[in-house]
């Protein structure tokens, strides 16, 4: 159980967020986010340049530094450690540390691990890959044959964590935890510990609202609510959280305005499709900044217009460069041999989506996929209205959503106690409106222009990618209210309406999500397959040479088997297993005539690799593998190629080995290795 | 009364916070201590022994402490095969009598996955997903199941989720001894539940409050 490194990270990050709130006069609910921003922002940048290992030790020097300079007294300073303690542990500070403290020890015994599909495709893996390497996932080998293009802001958070120890799944989920927990505390904002019934109420609301926008039924499987390296749920509520930012640095007396920037930025660098996002958060923060300035509307008009134009500029600098920089990769990749460019850009697309609108003329690509986006229109319209089809949360479907999130803009509205604040919470109710009618014509332009045909067809993964939005623009109606809250005309009925609304919340969670499926209560057995997996892969790792590279059989598998096990074997590589035109991936191989027929076993027709025993060979000899790792063995495949291993596969059928010697010419032998039960 | 208020108020920076939390830890101490003593009591007299349930003997009828077997067959001394992901063992609760523990000594042919303990509360009761338990490996390699306090008509145990697993089970051990730490152990969900709402009692007390002062203002 390794844990120091993590703490070591957090006293680091620890001592940014006194010097943010001590030297800087930024609130001290504000400073952990603006704290893992600087450090997300950091990483990107450093690891952008290779200088991923450089920046770690740079990031705690300062982070230590910065902590020491924030305490050492000032000469005429009449702060006492009390006091300076009273500005930093705000209730949004304090739910921060709580809650990161309390997971920190909680996962660090109970260990959970990945099991979802993008856990292994992407998230976790890329994650393993940077820490592994001290190299950003981009830039490091893997068997993949495309180029990782998404972004990169959670997963070099996860890297500052476990900087300095080994790496483990369950840091990565501390760190996006970490991450949600100072969005909440953004939320919590300027509200005081007198009004702590205030801050209970809204530390409850926040804590249920990932359940509460994701779960749509009673769950019979793990909820991977707080347990999960997705990166849509933090794209909420980071997205919530840079808005609630604002409405609180305003709030406060000199308070530095480009921390702010930091967090615009993260929030367009969670996800490919987040850069959108971060510009509904940078209106929403523009318009209020310009239309309701702190004194009379011209004075300080030029500050404000660069204020805003900051706000932009922050995440689009960040987007161009990142774009420059993945555009340089991909055409490196593609001249290697791999995948280049594969699907359009969210620009171009973006562009052109507005040119049919406008009725202009778009090119061939466009107009042959015109009937696409007609059906995703429909489809995504029949989502959004419907119980049966679109039930994606907790309170139904999207028109429920939004009723409720204007509901609760208009309780912040009604206990606002100035007519100013009013007028606020009425122009962002407006703008986010606007913004989630962008998001869905984004989302639907995706799923007729980016995502593959089946993709749009089934309108497959719509609640994730919508409910990133409903998180999000709840979030930002929840820092309005909490903000009324706080100097409320009706302090009594909002409060006590802010705690029935965090008790309902509860309520309908705990309907939803029983504890032995809550990241709260979770069985041991839970990541029983993963732990087979990975003992699997640490005794092949045991019993081949390091830099060895592994050829994959896994008969019958679907792809999970291919992506988990090219995460387990790391710094070891798993190959791609395959050729591209064969689809590769180390599936169902077998002789071209033994291949089931597509109308009586579909999934056992897509996942098969026809080849012929010469081909097969010659793939596993050019692939640059050394050993052949058998994970799963069916007839099809002894009957194909039994005859290229020199024991006809009898070790592996007993269960005595799992691996085989690749050799230049001749029959692969198998290797004497201890198989895990 | 209205002094002593008053003093603690002037003394304790958040009164009403500390209260509650104070009242939900001596009524966590209090209902521990009532599930022990009433443990003590079951065991003198007689209603919570310790006893052992067993498979069923190919051609001689069933007893009240054997399982009922689904998708697991006898594969030799002591060692039993499952048939499919999901093997079962069921056991009808014959005379209501307590059952809070159930350690099972196993050892498997490969991983046997997840595996839990159904129980039900109610005669004719469907197992379902609300009332189970999971294991928990204890330092001699068995796994321990514990079941919450009060009735339990039928146990369902689902000893792994493996096909063509072999187990070789010494032994289903229910109600041994527990240690007195035990009950006072509140797990992580009841850890979570205990810091959580002392805080909205304060909460909800602090705004009844000052509820109250205003009718009495208004009055």
């Amino acid at each position: 159980m390794q844990f120091f490194d993590v703490i070591l990270s957090l006293a680091a990050l620890f001592g940014l967020g006194a010097f943010l709130t001590l030297r800087c006069r930024l609130p001290g609910a504000l400073a952990p986010l603006a704290g893992l921003s600087l450090v997300s922002l950091w990483f990107t940048l450093a690891g952008m340049a290779g200088l991923l290992r450089p920046a770690g030790w740079l990031a705690l020097a300062l982070g230590f530094g910065l902590g020491i300079w924030a305490f050492w007294p000032r000469r005429g300073q009449k702060l006492s450690a009390r006091q300076a303690l009273g500005q930093i542990f705000t209730p949004g500070a304090a739910l921060f540390w709580g809650l990161t403290l309390a997971f920190l020890v909680y996962f660090a015994i109970r260990q959970p691990l990945f099991s979802d599909f993008d856990e292994f495709s992407f998230w976790g893996t890329a994650a393993k890959l940077t820490k592994v390497n001290d190299t950003l996932y981009t830039e490091c080998e893997v068997g993949w044959a495309w180029q990782a293009t998404q972004n990169p802001g959670l997963i070099t958070l996860s890297y500052f964590l476990q900087f300095l120890g080994s790496f483990a799944p369950w840091k990565v989920y501390l760190a996006y935890d970490a991450l949600l927990f100072a969005c909440f505390g953004a939320v919590l904002g300027a509200t005081g510990w007198k009004k702590y019934e205030n801050a209970v109420a809204l530390g409850l609301i926040c804590w249920c609202v990932p359940w509460f926008f994701t779960t749509y039924c009673r769950t019979i499987y793990l909820s991977g609510v707080y347990m999960t390296s997705y990166g849509d749920i933090p794209a909420g509520v980071v997205l919530g959280g840079a808005v609630a930012f604002w409405l609180c640095l305003r709030q406060a007396e000199k308070a530095p305005f480009w921390t702010l920037l930091p967090v615009l930025a993260l929030t367009g660098n969670i996800k490919s499709n987040t850069f959108v996002l971060s510009l509904v958060a940078a209106g929403l923060v523009a318009a209020d900044c310009f239309f309701f300035p702190k004194g009379p509307f011209k004075k300080g008009l030029l500050r404000r217009v660069g204020g805003c134009a900051a706000c932009f500029a922050a995440p689009l600098a960040l987007y161009l460069g990142w774009s420059r920089y993945i555009a340089g990769l991909v055409a490196a990749n593609a001249g290697a041999g791999g995948m280049g460019e594969t699907s359009e850009n969210v620009v171009t697309v973006a562009i052109s989506g507005i040119r049919i609108l406008l009725g202009l003329p778009v090119g061939d690509y466009y107009t042959q996929r015109l009937d696409r986006l007609e059906q995703a229109g429909r489809d995504m319209t029949t989502a959004f209205w419907s119980m049966e089809t679109g039930n994606l949360t907790a309170i139904g479907c999207g028109a429920i959503v939004v009723a409720f999130i204007w509901l609760t803009f208009l309780a912040a509205f009604v206990v606002a106690g100035e007519k100013r604040l009013r007028l606020r919470t009425g122009l962002a109710a407006l703008l986010s409106t606007g913004g989630f009618v962008a998001y869905n014509f984004m989302l639907v332009l995706s799923y007729a222009f980016i995502f593959k045909e089946f993709q749009c067809e089934a309108l497959e993964d719509y609640n994730r990618y919508i409910y990133t939005y409903y998180i999000a623009w709840f979030l930002i109606a929840l820092a309005f209210l909490s903000l009324a809250l706080q100097k409320s005309r009706l302090p009594l009925l909002g409060g006590a309406g802010a705690l029935a609304l965090a008790l309902v919340m509860m309520l309908r969670v705990n309907q939803l999500v029983l504890p032995q499926f809550s990241v709260l209560g979770f069985s041991d057995a839970s990541f029983a397959d993963q732990r087979i997996s990975q003992a699997r892969a640490d005794a092949v790792a045991e019993a081949v040479e390091p830099d060895s590279r592994i050829f994959l059989v896994s008969q019958g598998e679907d792809g999970k088997t291919w992506f988990e096990y090219s995460y387990d074997f790391l710094p070891l590589i798993v190959d791609y297993s395959g050729d591209l035109t064969r689809g590769g991936g180390g599936g169902t191989f077998g002789l071209p005539e033994l291949r089931p027929e597509e109308n009586e076993n579909y999934n056992g027709w897509l996942y098969y690799h026809p080849y012929t025993a010469q081909e097969w060979a010659d793939t596993v000899r050019s692939s640059g593998c050394s050993y052949i790792f058998i994970d799963e063995l069916d007839e099809i495949f002894i009957e194909s190629y039994a005859d290229l291993f020199s024991d006809g596969l009898q070790a592996a059928r007993s269960g005595s080995t799992l691996l085989y010697r690749v050799t230049e010419s001749g029959p692969f032998t198998p290797v004497e290795m201890e198989v895990p039960q | 009364m209205r002094k002593i208020i008053d003093a603690w108020k002037r003394r304790v920076p958040a009164p009403l916070p500390v209260f509650c939390y104070a009242v939900c830890l001596v009524g966590w101490l209090l209902a521990s201590c009532f599930g022990l003593g009433r443990d003590l009591i079951l065991e003198a007299t007689g209603k919570l022994e310790p006893f052992t349930l067993g498979f069923p003997v190919e051609d001689q009828p069933a007893t009240d402490t054997q399982f009922t077997l689904v998708d697991i067959v006898n594969n030799g001394q002591s060692t039993w095969r499952t048939l499919s992901d999901d093997p079962q063992m069921h056991w009808q609760n014959p005379d209501g009598r307590a059952v809070r523990t159930l350690r099972m000594e196993a050892a498997f042919s490969k991983s046997p996955r997840e595996m839990c303990l159904y129980y039900t509360t109610r005669p004719g009761e469907d197992f379902s997903q609300e009332k189970r338990v999971f294991a928990a490996q204890q330092d001699d390699g068995s796994y321990l199941y514990t079941l919450p306090a009060g009735n339990i008509t039928a146990l369902r145990l689902d000893p792994c989720s493996a096909r063509d697993l072999d187990m070789t089970v010494t032994g289903i051990f229910l109600n041994e001894p527990a240690g007195v730490l035990s009950y006072f152990a509140p797990g992580w969900y009841g850890a979570f539940q205990m810091i959580l709402w002392p805080a909205v009692a304060a909460s909800a007390l602090k705004l009844a409050g000052r509820f109250w002062q205003k009718i009495r203002h208004k009055q």
